[in-house]
């Protein structure tokens, strides 16, 4: 039903409304969201909605659910039960692929690059949606195609300006560092025109000061009206970062409120700290 | 062995070499995209070769026959994916293999039914003569074999190496995870590599119909060579491919020549097997790269 509404009000809102609608209605809504694996609850009803623009942080002990939520969000697993709305549509039996061409795209803990292909193919491949050229024109190189292949270019050279790696284009990205190559993922995950990351884990593996870059360049994202969810174990880093953090214990949402509110709770401090402190383990 | 022998099983070699590289890449595109082993490939050569045949004997012209044959054998291919390999994308690899098998055993059923038990053939393409080299014969054909073949190559070298869409196959390949998050449909993707890999197919039957003669059983023996020779290069890429299927032409050529009674058929085979055991991720690929 719901569906159905959301549909009819767009199709007789004026456009203005309509945008005014869409700016203060929240870009990600998750609604009582369970998932079970045979007997094994991974998340209880876990509710929350991200606004346009915000940087969410979801902050959790191992096997809490971060993982799986962030992969029922981009459509890599199937929803059980409860709601996910994008942009006021229900994400509901869609293939990853066209949630990716709706504007959700996940960078993997694990990068997934692609090994046979140089840093520029690979961010090239990342602006596969917004090749107008089909297999044919493609394939038979027309002129049209090859303005569209110039054009990708260009698009992904500049999402790999943005994150510093311009110079290695034309490398492979296994002779990169491990930082590098979580840069190039993430130039990658832009070049697709996604307004909403889902960032697992980013900053695992990384040095002090691929930490720092890696921070400016989600604030610049920010800027850029991206919206960011960001899944993470060191809460010292997203402290200074986030707008928004969530924070689940055994699938269950505990808090959600800002870093300070977070840092305060007793809950999250008995559940997620055994008891210590958000400040004693930045320590 | 005087040189106009040599000369002849060099060119014997080089023709061969072609036909297989060119087979080769038919299960290398299906492969590269989905891992898929399609043992009907040599079926797909085998209806361009049927149909090509039949069409020019009704009274097509060449080109248009050949078309003709390209586009219903790349229908197939298209069949072949979307009613038998889709339905089981999520099976093992093992029933996939045995799927294709069960495709392949269909279409050589529907086309014995279809042409019968004889043999057809094609003269050599606008009838172009055999030419003497020294004292060695090139046939009319062999040339058309090596061109196209050296098109075909080229043009798949290009289209998976500077085209978007052929990155995004590549894409597809190497981390599909990765590839749906960017927006590419592995299945869309799927599917167009099992109608190029037809139509690549039926461009190969049509080409060595002149030389060999075609008829509904000639499917699996060029099935065979096809693997074989994908197998020894490397069927994870194109460039192994390509070189096995070249050592594989040659290695049967020089055995054919020097060993009359045809045991060329069993020797090249053994000669591969025995390559496979030394490299048995192929000649130019390395165990790590696999």
């Amino acid at each position: 039903m719901k569906v159905n509404f959301v549909r009819m009000k767009s199709a007789v809102m004026p456009k203005q409304e309509r945008e005014r609608d869409t700016l203060h209605t929240p870009l990600l809504k998750v609604r009582n969201v369970s998932m079970a694996f045979g007997v094994l609850a991974v998340l209880k009803r876990v509710s929350f909605s991200v606004p346009r623009g915000n940087i969410l942080v979801m902050i959790g002990p191992n096997g809490a659910g971060k993982t799986t939520l962030l992969k029922l969000i981009s459509g890599l697993l199937p929803l059980q039960e409860g709601e996910i709305w994008f942009k006021q549509q229900r994400l509901s039996r869609i293939a990853p692929h066209r949630i990716s061409s709706l504007g959700i795209t996940q960078l993997f803990q694990d990068i997934q690059l692609f090994s046979n292909m140089s840093v520029i193919e690979n961010v090239m491949v990342g602006c596969h949606l917004r090749a107008k050229t089909g297999f044919m024109r493609s394939g038979l190189r027309l002129p049209s195609a090859r303005a569209d292949e110039q054009s990708i270019f260009e698009v992904a050279m500049s999402k790999l300006s943005l994150v510093g790696l311009e110079q290695k284009a034309l490398a492979n990205p296994s002779s990169l560092s491990w930082g590098q190559q979580k840069l190039v993922g993430l130039a990658r995950a832009l070049a697709t025109g996604a307004e909403l990351l889902l960032l697992d884990e980013p900053y695992s593996g990384l040095l002090t000061d691929e930490v720092d870059k890696l921070n400016k360049l989600i604030f610049e994202l920010q800027r850029q009206g991206i919206t960011i969810l960001i899944v993470e174990h060191l809460t010292d880093i997203l402290m200074g970062i986030a707008n928004q953090v969530i924070v689940l214990d055994y699938g269950e949402k505990i808090a959600e409120g800002t870093p300070a509110e977070i840092q305060q709770n007793k809950q999250v401090i008995d559940a997620y700290l055994g008891g210590g402190s958000l400040e004693s383990e930045r320590g | 062995m005087n040189f106009s022998v040599a000369l002849q099983i060099l060119i014997s070699g080089l023709n061969l070499g072609c036909i297989y590289a060119a087979l080769g890449l038919g299960f290398f595109v299906v492969y590269s995209v989905t891992r898929v082993f399609n043992l009907a490939q040599g079926e797909f050569v085998m209806l361009g070769g049927m149909l090509t045949a039949s069409f020019y004997t009704m009274g097509i012209p060449l080109i248009p026959s050949i078309l003709l044959a390209v586009i219903i054998t790349a229908l197939a291919g298209a069949g072949l994916y979307r009613f038998i390999m889709y339905p089981a994308r999520k099976s093992s690899g093992v029933t996939k293999v045995f799927l294709t098998v069960g495709f392949a055993l269909a279409i050589e059923g529907i086309a014995l039914r279809v042409w019968g038990w004889e043999f057809r053939s094609l003269p050599a393409f606008f009838n172009s003569p055999s030419i003497q080299l020294w004292e060695a014969t090139i046939f009319g054909q062999t040339p058309w074999v090596i061109g196209v073949t050296l098109l075909m190559v080229i043009g798949l070298f290009f289209f998976f190496g500077r085209t978007i869409q052929g990155k995004a196959l590549r894409a597809c390949a190497d981390e599909p995870l990765g590839a749906r998050m960017m927006g590419i449909s592995i299945e869309r993707m799927a599917l167009f590599s099992f109608i190029l890999a037809a139509g690549l197919g039926a461009v190969v039957g049509a080409l060595i119909t002149p030389l060999t003669m075609t008829s509904y059983s000639v499917g699996w023996p060029l099935t065979i060579k096809g693997v074989l020779a994908a197998f020894v290069g490397g069927i994870t890429r194109a460039e192994g491919v390509i070189l096995g299927g070249l050592v594989f032409g040659m290695i049967e050529a020089i055995t054919a020549g020097l060993i009359p009674g045809g045991y060329h058929n069993a020797i090249a085979p053994g000669i591969l097997i025995l390559v496979l055991l030394f490299r048995r991720h192929g000649l130019l690929v390395t165990a790590g790269r696999e």
